[in-house]
């Protein structure tokens, strides 16, 4: 896409290139259909999303705030999303800065087109009051590093932002038509309501169009003919196709990269949802840990004397949990006042039962530190709930070596338990 | 109101694969190398080109082929409500790209290395496929120019309305309807496909029913394209002196 | 001349003079009573008017006056008028496109058409034509505003002339439908006149008086000859120019002289003032034949 990008790739570079492609090699190992690895790393707060495609680098954050809607009688009931990317001028070695002003205004255009007017993101559920105030979404896409596949990373960004965003809830008084917005200590943010998961998968092309290789580096695209990028969703269908200028196609050869192309965006979706699953595990952790310095102090000497009572090896869960239910209403009365999140009260432990021993793992992450803690029975009960609703994790790179080292010790402790 | 009665027939009159009225002209402004003017309907763009000339700004000089550079403006009065849109907005800066890649693909560049090439575009009236029309008018300008080129290029605006795939969409159309749109250059001889710009959700196929309607469309606009530059080369030799052709 | 160029055939012989010596080549043509295109130089370039041919606008109007070409477009919306409260308003605005000359970029200095939006604006509200209170359609809620643009398309000289023609073409075929508003502010067709015989008819709808049209005509002043309706290579080699509005009714309604280090002595305006009277008669005449295109 950067024209600079030609004179700072050697004619070497670029003869090579497509030779090295005659026998479907490709310069940093890859075969031509081969995408490069996804990083995906979601921010604490879920305002945003840095996600990484082999050496491209993108971040995406997503603010909402309450506004008007638009006058028009139609969209009184609708919130509004839009996009702004912003391509610095350090992302390249060969940056030319009107250049990527134009690639800007390109991406963003895509992104509108292929997730704004395709309806990914259910507008009307953003709406909190008819006519009066409804949620504004922006999402701010910065190109952290440009490696080729810019497109491919910030829809994957996008999305990613998205399915992670949590925005907060807010509530009408019936009868005095006042909103307020709930902060997220009083009640859980609401993730978006999303239709479908459209992607982008760029080709770069050779050979009068008869040689792809699919999300290009950045010495790839100047080598290239041409390229084309369709966006594509989980289910199969073609949400935009782009190919500008650069070497002409024929309409079988496009068809054939729309075919291509609705095949690849499978992974990068399971990527991106499992890197959500992990996320979630970790917010939950961290919000445990933080009502566990809540509730320690009140709920102390109450619990202990449970605790004697039932006396359960740590990582039994479930006979955890049959004590509690043994202890009888104080426990659900102590459970409710000591946790904020409203989860299931003892009575309904026993039918999450069989969940919570598979999730074991994630359990007992948790677990781990609550052991030193004295009121660790009335956090066990919503432990069920909340593991409960955790079901499979997938470790990102990141913390991946801390949690296998607890998934063993947890396996371990349980083993000798039953 | 429905965009497609159940005779089959659109808003207008038109059957779905029926191309609206269009009128060309080429050699319409003095002071440019070329120019032209396109209209399909209502829809009327006028383009100049200035070029080849000596390389202007700073990138252009020592460039192996000519600088081609594109400017993109339209009218306050064009549209059904006065609008006057700034250089900086989204959708000019878009059509703006598209133009500069098409041309890029279709101009001989490597040709007239050292020189500029100036495209200036200026959409009078917009009734629908601007960015069709646009291109089109563009390279009559080119060819008025005589600026060496690969092949005639020809773009047209196609989409999917209630299930029937519908050629040169309106204003009311693009606006009204809901369902996917496709723009679409291509080098009409060589049957290669420059631009391809798909938006709105569909399944492969629909993709490739809305590609060989704009094929057809593309053909169509082309033949008319290519009798205006006829026309004009035959006034001009006849200008010339005697001349058979 | 060189050995170099007296080889080279007559007709780019001429071609390399002229762009090295501009000016020594334009007197040449001038100590001869005449000028390149072959006009005398009291001879004005014949005009065209066409009217209609933007349909998204409620008016408008292609000039050409030689290559130079300007159109423009009028729209119409009900406002609410501010003060007065009866009177309709007028927004002009002039704009030189990428197209009309070589040396246009986007980035090029603005004071030509502001100049000439400037001018444009007074010479339409100046003349007999403009009546304001004719726009207004409930006194204090609704009134017309005319937005007028104009694009020049291809600049080959005297842009203020082809500007002004250009409005007064697109104002004189402007016709206002006839409007109420309704309580809850909507604007409406109006409904029928009742005449004083007991019948009722549409209104018809209303135009701008023709009368009292102010046109303009541009003279440049070379070696102190007064040059009429000069091109933009004569403009560029003038050491002013001068432009007079009349309207045709024997008034003059405008004279643009600015400066240039010249001059100018009462008989050169005069004669400024003559020939724009006659040109207004040409301009008129064709204004008034204008058409609608064929399709």
């Amino acid at each position: 896409m950067l024209p600079e990008i030609e004179s700072a790739t050697s004619r070497n570079d670029r003869v090579f290139i497509v030779k090295a492609l005659a026998e479907e090699q490709r310069i940093d190992g890859r075969k031509p259909f081969d995408a490069r690895l996804r990083k995906i790393q979601i921010a604490e707060d879920n305002s945003g999303v840095t996600v990484q495609l082999g050496d491209t680098k993108v971040m995406a954050v997503i603010t909402a705030d309450l506004e008007e809607p638009r006058a028009d009688g139609g969209r009184q009931r609708e919130g509004s999303i839009r996009f702004k990317v912003d391509v610095g001028p350090t992302v390249s070695f060969a940056a030319d800065t009107t250049r990527l002003s134009e690639d800007e205004q390109l991406i963003t255009r895509l992104l509108q087109k292929a997730i704004r007017n395709t309806g990914v993101v259910d507008l009307e559920a953003l709406c909190v009051s008819a006519g009066r105030k409804v949620w504004a979404l922006a999402v701010y896409v910065t190109v952290l590093d440009h490696a080729g596949a810019l497109v491919d990373a910030c829809f994957l960004a996008t999305m990613a932002a998205l399915m992670a965003h949590r925005r907060p809830d807010a509530t009408v008084d019936a009868s005095t038509s006042d909103i307020t917005v709930h902060s997220p200590d009083v009640r859980e943010p609401v993730p978006l309501s999303l239709h479908h998961t459209p992607l982008a998968v760029t080709f770069a092309l050779f050979k009068e169009g008869d040689d792809l290789v699919m999300d290009p580096l950045l010495k790839e695209e100047a080598a290239a003919g041409g390229q084309v990028t369709v966006v594509v969703n989980t289910a199969g269908q073609v949400c935009a196709v782009q190919q500008l200028g650069g070497l002409g196609l024929s309409l079988e050869q496009v068809m054939r990269v729309v075919r291509i192309a609705a095949g690849q965006v499978e992974d990068a979706a399971a990527q991106i949802r499992a890197a959500l699953d992990t996320h979630s595990t970790a917010q939950l952790a961290a919000r445990v840990r933080r009502q566990q310095g809540h509730a320690a102090h009140a709920a102390k000497a109450k619990a202990a004397a449970f605790l004697d009572v039932a006396l359960p090896p740590l990582s039994t869960l479930a006979s955890v949990a049959f004590e509690a239910d043994a202890a009888g209403p104080s426990a659900a009365a102590q459970h409710q006042e000591d946790t904020e999140m409203r989860m299931a009260p003892p009575p309904g432990v026993p039918a999450e039962q069989p969940t919570v021993v598979n999730a074991s793992p994630a359990g007992s992450t948790q677990l781990q530190d609550v052991s030193d803690s004295a009121a660790r029975a009335t956090p066990d009960a919503s432990f069920d709930a909340i593991a409960a609703r955790i079901a499979g994790t997938q470790l990102t790179s990141a913390g991946e070596g801390k949690a296998v080292k607890q998934k063993s010790r947890a396996r371990n402790r349980k083993s000798d338990a039953w | 109101m429905e965009l497609l009665s159940p005779e089959g027939l659109r808003q207008d009159g038109r059957r779905p694969r029926e191309l609206r009225n269009l009128q060309s002209a080429v050699d319409t402004l003095g002071n440019a190398d070329g120019s032209a003017t396109f209209e399909l309907g209502n829809t009327k763009v006028m383009a100049a080109v200035f070029g080849p000339r000596a390389a202007q700004g700073k990138s252009s000089g020592g460039r192996r082929d000519a600088d081609i550079r594109c400017e993109f403006a339209i009218a306050a009065f064009s549209q059904s409500e006065r609008k006057q849109l700034s250089k900086r907005d989204r959708r000019i800066l878009e059509v703006r790209s598209m133009l500069k890649e098409a041309l890029k693909a279709n101009v001989l560049a490597e040709l007239m290395p050292g020189t500029t090439i100036d495209v200036y575009v200026q959409v009078l009236a917009a009734d629908g496929s601007i960015g069709a029309a646009s291109l089109n008018a563009a390279f009559l300008a080119v060819a008025d120019a005589g600026i060496p080129v690969k092949d005639l290029m020809a773009a047209c605006v196609v989409g999917l309305v209630q299930d029937t795939p519908i050629l040169d969409l309106n204003q009311m159309e693009e606006q009204m309807s809901r369902g996917p749109s496709l723009m679409m250059a291509m080098h009409v001889g060589l049957k290669k496909i420059v631009v391809f710009q798909a938006d709105g959700r569909m399944p492969v196929e629909g993709v490739e029913t809305l590609a060989e309607l704009a094929e057809g469309g593309c053909q169509a606009v082309g033949k008319a394209m290519r009798s205006v530059l006829l026309d004009n080369t035959r006034k001009l030799a006849l200008a010339r002196g005697p001349v058979r052709l | 001349m060189t050995a170099r160029v007296d080889s080279a055939p007559a007709d780019s012989q001429a071609e390399a003079f002229k762009r090295l010596y501009p000016d020594q080549y334009y007197r040449r043509f001038l100590s001869q009573n005449t000028r390149p295109d072959g006009r005398s130089l009291t001879q004005t370039r014949p005009a065209s008017v066409v009217l209609g041919v933007i349909t998204s606008a409620d008016s408008s109007a292609l000039i050409k006056i030689g290559n130079t070409t300007v159109i423009a477009g009028v729209k119409l919306e009900v406002l609410m008028p501010k003060d007065p409260p009866d009177q309709g308003c007028l927004q002009v605005n002039v704009e030189l496109t990428t197209l009309c000359s070589p040396e246009m970029r986007d980035n090029r200095p603005t004071e030509v058409p502001s100049f000439l939006t400037q001018q444009v604006d007074a010479a339409v509200r100046g003349s007999s034509a403009w009546q304001p209170q004719a726009l207004c359609i409930q006194a204090g809620r609704a009134a017309w505003a005319v937005y007028l643009d104009l694009y020049v398309l291809c600049a080959d000289g005297v842009l203020l002339d082809a500007c002004v023609l250009a409005a007064m073409a697109a104002l004189n075929a402007l016709r206002l439908a006839p409007v109420d508003v309704t309580d809850a502010g909507n604007v409406v067709a109006a409904g029928n006149d009742a005449m004083t015989d007991g019948t009722s008819h549409p209104q018809q709808p209303y135009a701008l008086s023709k009368q009292g049209t102010p046109l303009t005509l541009t003279c440049a002043v070379i070696d102190d000859r007064l040059i009429a309706d000069p091109s933009s290579e004569e403009e560029s080699l003038a050491a002013t120019v001068v432009s007079t509005t009349v309207d045709g009714q024997g008034h003059v309604m405008g004279l643009q002289h600015a400066g240039g280090g010249v001059e100018l002595s009462t008989a050169h305006l005069q004669q400024c003032i003559t020939a724009a009277q006659d040109r207004h008669t040409d301009l008129f005449r064709v204004l008034s034949s204008a058409q609608p295109p064929d399709h």
